[in-house]
């Protein structure tokens, strides 16, 4: 029962992170001062897009995304999905902040609002590393609870049951 | 009937297809209601938005008001650095090949830079020129198209 | 709600943490020479927690800042420096640097450095320019001095043969014209005049006004 208390907690938290995450986003895009949100600034900035219009669109759909896979992790049917989403997500974020670069304290020189590279850098890999083994952790859980007949996940009723 | 259970990777990949698309709907809301209010933006005196410029074409001149490493790192076609470092070596190089007859947009890297608000002022102010403009949003919210 | 559970443990307060400045805005009177100016900041952690400068970020225009360390205990003190560059700027400029801390329960704290770059002599307009076909004309430069300021021009002079500079003196140290006219307007035209005062004694600075036919 200890376990089942564990998961469900693990579970909550994993979901909770994603939620505010992407709340936060989509209140950040909702309040910018000018037309392009300084987060979407900053991911063009890496140049990693090839053009700026991608930013705006992978800005928009991505917290909702974050938001979708939160929710999907307490419904059976999807939750396998959720997981996986969460996962990859996380695993990008971790590769993102490993190629930043960190020097330490330093102005950040720009005409952008929020700071494409913070000093604790190391601190949040950590934490994306935790978030990540406990998604992995909670993927492989349910997919080894998954039902092999779809026919038991249903109820009588034919509603989805939460698990 | 029982269905056949489905692989594993494919039960995933559905599931995360599900959620993508689900996640899609309140993106494309979202996203059509934020693009709404932003082009509803007013423009402050002397400011121009990319899609006017875009009509413009090719008669725009365009100055960059960043710093010289910026600059070299990549500009606008045809652009002119000229900044407020460097103001008075850059100058006259900029009046050489000011034209009358052909808008000048201003711009910056865009968020909260104001650098070409202030080059734009001090070339109305200072050296009395017309047809000043200031690229609202800046190069942030430049596009190709 | 066993739900929110997590949720409780996750938001562990934290006491009171703070930092309290001396000083957060700054003004400056100086003059082009000058160059940059350097602004010292100074704080000290009134709290009861230690607090981590977690980033300082400066609004477009480049400041530099200097912060000798990231963490300071209850009671230290600490300063931020910050160093702004003039380059060709005149006027009133405001850089702003926003510092985060991790302190939850204050918001990230803006430092203003407001400079005044003060130049005594104004040119209306710094550029004379003419068309071509048009009528070659003389144009003229109104060159004053700031009220209560004495600037002297010793001398004007043109890069181009194409343009002449005339000085016309209405009130000396104070009010001036500046004369342009090019020999034809005909092709189009460059040329860079420059004009010399006596100020500052050390130093003195020379002017540009600019002339074209275009």
């Amino acid at each position: 029962m200890v376990g089942k208390v564990i998961v469900r907690a693990l579970r909550t938290a994993l979901a909770w992170t994603f939620i505010h995450a992407g709340a936060l986003k989509i209140w950040d895009f909702a309040h910018a001062q000018s037309a392009t949100p300084d987060f979407v600034v900053a991911i063009q900035q890496y140049r990693l897009l090839p053009w700026p219009d991608l930013a705006v669109l992978i800005a928009l759909y991505l917290p909702w995304v974050e938001i979708a896979a939160a929710l999907g992790l307490f419904f059976r049917r999807v939750q396998i999905g959720a997981g996986v989403i969460i996962a990859s997500l996380t695993t990008v974020f971790m590769a993102a902040l490993a190629s930043a670069l960190a020097r330490g304290l330093r102005i950040e020189c720009g005409c952008f609002g929020r700071d494409q590279v913070s000093t604790d850098i190391p601190a949040l890999l950590v934490r994306d590393a935790f978030i990540l083994a406990a998604a992995l952790f909670l993927l492989v859980r349910d997919h080894l609870a998954a039902r092999p007949s779809e026919r038991q996940m249903f109820g009588d009723s034919g509603r989805f049951t939460l698990p | 009937m029982t269905r056949d259970r489905p692989s594993v990777l494919g039960r995933a990949l559905r599931q995360t297809a599900i959620l993508l698309a689900v996640a899609l709907l309140p993106a494309i809301v979202s996203g059509a209601l934020q693009l709404g209010w932003a082009a509803a933006e007013p423009l402050a005196p002397g400011e121009v938005r990319s899609a006017t410029v875009h009509e413009w074409g090719e008669k725009v001149q365009w100055v960059d008001a960043r710093p010289r490493d910026k600059f070299e790192a990549g500009h606008l076609p045809g652009a002119l650095l000229l900044n407020e470092d460097e103001w008075t070596k850059l100058v006259p190089a900029f009046l050489d090949a000011w034209d009358p007859d052909r808008p000048v947009v201003v711009y910056c890297d865009g968020g909260s830079c104001e650098a070409s608000h202030a080059v734009a002022r001090r070339l109305r102010e200072e050296l009395k020129l017309g047809e000043i403009y200031v690229l609202k949003g800046g190069l942030a919210e430049w596009s190709e198209k | 709600m066993r739900f929110f559970l997590p949720l409780l443990l996750a938001g562990i307060a934290s006491a009171q943490a703070q930092l309290s400045w001396d000083q957060p805005s700054q003004k400056f009177d100086r003059s082009p020479e000058d160059r940059a100016v350097e602004a010292r900041y100074t704080f000290r952690n009134a709290g009861a927690q230690p607090v981590t400068i977690k980033s300082l970020r400066s609004s477009c225009g480049c400041t530099t800042a200097r912060l000798e360390k990231k963490t300071y205990g209850p009671g230290e003190k600490g300063e931020v420096t910050l160093n702004f560059k003039f380059g060709d700027r005149k006027g009133l400029y405001r850089k702003t640097v926003t510092v985060n801390t991790d302190d939850k329960t204050a918001e990230p704290l803006v430092l203003n450095l407001i400079v005044d770059i003060h130049d005594p002599l104004t040119f209306a307009p710094a550029l004379v320019w003419w068309r071509r076909g048009e009528a070659a004309a003389a144009k003229s430069v109104a060159v004053n001095a700031a009220p209560g300021e004495r600037v002297a021009i010793t001398g004007v002079s043109s890069n181009s043969p194409g343009f002449t500079a005339r000085l016309l003196t209405a009130q000396a140290g104070q009010k001036y014209e500046v004369v342009v006219t090019p020999a034809d307007t005909a092709a189009k035209g460059t040329a860079e005049i420059k004009v010399q005062t006596d100020f500052p004694a050390d130093a003195p600075r020379a002017y540009t006004i600019h002339a074209r036919v275009k």
